[in-house]
């Protein structure tokens, strides 16, 4: 079989086991739906300042005003691939070198490649998934409109999505075990997500200088462009997808340095 | 030449030395058997022959192959069981038999393995609904999917209840009629008794002795003890000029010590010995002699490392 059958045969399997799994398919796809249920549901009709700050008279200041459900749903769209593609991908990798799994491949001629190539794929078409749904949950039950930029919409879907894996697997090798991975997931994500304006436009300056450092800032700030929430005539923004291909690639070496097949021996 | 050759073995583990300088041969078609205590480097030794984990100095030459230089050659020529069955989630039998199997270049067929593992009944049931018994058939049989010439087992039986540690040994007993060589690990000596053409003892990373289980225990464990009861007027003196008897102990009852029980047992049982024949005190049956309650015991691999090592295989 050649490398690239094999790497989607596995993508198969991951695909398979991820749907059989309710649980985590449960939490993949069903925290950023539920709060695009709840928050979608307590600020519809209402506007949000994008980008700016809210003057004295409830003007938004370098900023753009829009419905909020324009801005909510592709954040909650990022957040599904994040959880996905960073914080699903990372437990279950920790999980699979804990119980030996990665060690077992090892012992077969599978090329490392292709087992990293069908974790991946299997994340992206999760993501790919998520997104949509999102995008159709919100469109119906808020009216929020469809992307407005299909292709950049992707594309910053896919190249967001690899980032948040390879940063993910490169997060394994400092997480000790599956049950501290959780934590580390979410101790690395959540603060990111609120700092970088995810649920509500969070306009401290010291802390979007944080956010700005990290790549969930400008994987949101490329979905709402992509979306339509943010002005643009083309839907791409190069400063965004530059970040994030910088972490990309920052990612992959740290991943290919450190990434363990096997607990530390206790 | 040998299918397995290991020179100089040494890995360490910051400043624990799990192995050091192990050398030898497995020859085609035996069963190579490592007996040891928990950590005494087994299965590090193990995972460097399957190319999973890098020593700090040695050789090993796997099929004629540098496992070192080239483990994706010799990863598609062998098979390999770990000591924790581990399989993908979510992932029924047949399943995990089908992605093994598309993991090598050539396998053999599905359903012909599962048939041969017994595990057909099984082949839509969740690989962790398995008892014990079956996960084991299942990982063995993972092993044998690319039809490898070398099999490594690490721990088959480890956990395993009686009935399922029997059926094991039935199935690693197959694998070896059909010439492969295998290479297995275990902390019970029945099992490499049982199982091994020769068997290397390693105590602390290092091997302690390798011959035939029988050779070893011939060697090291004192021999054969063949016990009887002290019958009145039974001749211990004469017991003692027996040959091949090495030692006699004649307390409530009569230990023989010796290396060679056939010998012994040929004198002891001669009809024409003094004791033979109808017994002094009277036996229940016509033509019972003075030698009653016969026993032979043989000395065992634990025999074998409590004497050479000074500690119990299992402490």
């Amino acid at each position: 079989m050649s490398d690239l059958a094999v790497s989607l045969r596995q993508v198969r399997a991951e695909q398979r086991g991820f749907w059989r799994n309710r649980v985590a398919a449960f939490f993949g796809f069903g925290f950023p739906i539920m709060f695009l249920l709840i928050f979608g549901a307590i600020f519809k009709g209402q506007t949000t300042c994008i980008d700016g700050s809210l003057g004295a008279r409830g003007q938004c200041v370098g900023g753009t005003l829009v419905p909020y459900n324009n801005f909510f749903v592709p954040a909650m769209a990022a957040w599904g691939v994040i959880t996905t593609c960073f914080s699903n991908l990372t437990i279950n990798t920790v999980y699979r070198r804990d119980n030996g799994l990665l060690k077992r491949l090892r012992g077969t001629p599978l090329p490392s490649a292709a087992f990293v190539a069908g974790i991946l794929g299997s994340a992206l078409i999760s993501a790919v998934i998520v997104v949509v749904l999102t995008a159709v949950v919100g469109h119906l039950l808020f009216q929020a409109p469809w992307p407005a930029h299909p292709l950049p919409a992707l594309v910053s879907v896919l190249l967001g999505g690899l980032v948040f894996c390879v940063i993910g697997l490169a997060l394994t090798a400092v997480t000790p075990n599956a049950d501290a991975a959780p934590a580390v997931m979410n101790f690395t994500s959540l603060p990111l997500l609120f700092i970088s304006g995810f649920f509500f436009n969070f306009n401290n300056a010291v802390f979007v200088d944080i956010a700005k450092v990290f790549p969930v800032y400008w994987f949101k700030e490329a979905m709402l462009t992509a979306f339509g929430a943010e002005p643009s005539s083309s839907g791409w923004n190069g400063q965004d997808l530059l970040v994030l291909l910088i972490w990309g690639v920052v990612g992959l070496a740290l991943t290919l340095r450190f990434f363990r097949w096997e607990s530390r021996r206790v | 030449m040998a299918d397995i050759d290991v020179t100089g073995l040494v890995k360490r583990y910051g400043h624990v030395v799990a192995v050091d300088g192990l050398s030898f041969s497995v020859q085609k078609g035996e069963v190579f058997g490592m007996l040891g205590p928990n950590g005494a480097g087994k299965t590090t030794t193990l995972e460097i022959i399957e190319g999973l984990r890098a020593p700090d100095a040695g050789t090993v030459h796997v099929l004629g192959t540098d496992v070192l230089a080239h483990p994706g050659t010799v990863k598609e020529r062998i098979g390999v069981q770990l000591q924790a069955t581990a399989l993908p989630d979510f992932t029924k039998v047949r399943e995990a038999v089908e992605l093994f199997a598309a993991l090598y270049r050539q396998a053999r067929p599905v359903a012909e393995l599962m048939a041969e593992f017994n595990l057909e009944e099984k082949a839509d049931a969740y690989t962790d609904k398995l008892s014990g018994g079956q996960m084991q058939r299942l990982s063995i049989a993972l092993a044998l999917i690319n039809d490898p010439d070398l099999v490594f087992l690490d721990e088959p039986t480890t956990g395993l209840d009686p009935q399922a540690r029997l059926n094991i040994w039935t199935v690693i007993e197959g694998i070896r009629q059909r010439g492969k060589t295998v290479v297995l690990t275990t902390h019970y000596m029945e099992e490499a008794e049982r199982l091994c053409d020769r068997v290397a003892v390693i105590d602390r990373g290092h091997i302690v002795a390798l011959d035939s289980p029988r050779h070893l225990i011939a060697a090291n464990a004192a021999g054969t003890t063949v016990e009887f009861a002290r019958v009145p007027g039974l001749d211990v003196e004469a017991l003692r000029k027996l040959p091949g008897v090495d030692r006699v102990v004649a307390d409530g009852q009569v230990s023989l010590t010796t290396r060679t029980p056939e010998v012994v047992l040929h004198a002891l049982l001669d009809p024409q010995a003094p004791w033979a024949g109808a017994g002094s005190a009277g036996g229940d049956g016509e033509g019972e002699g003075m030698i009653r309650d016969l026993v032979v015991r043989h000395g065992t691999l634990e025999d074998v490392f409590l004497s050479l090592t000074g500690r119990s295989l299992r402490e």
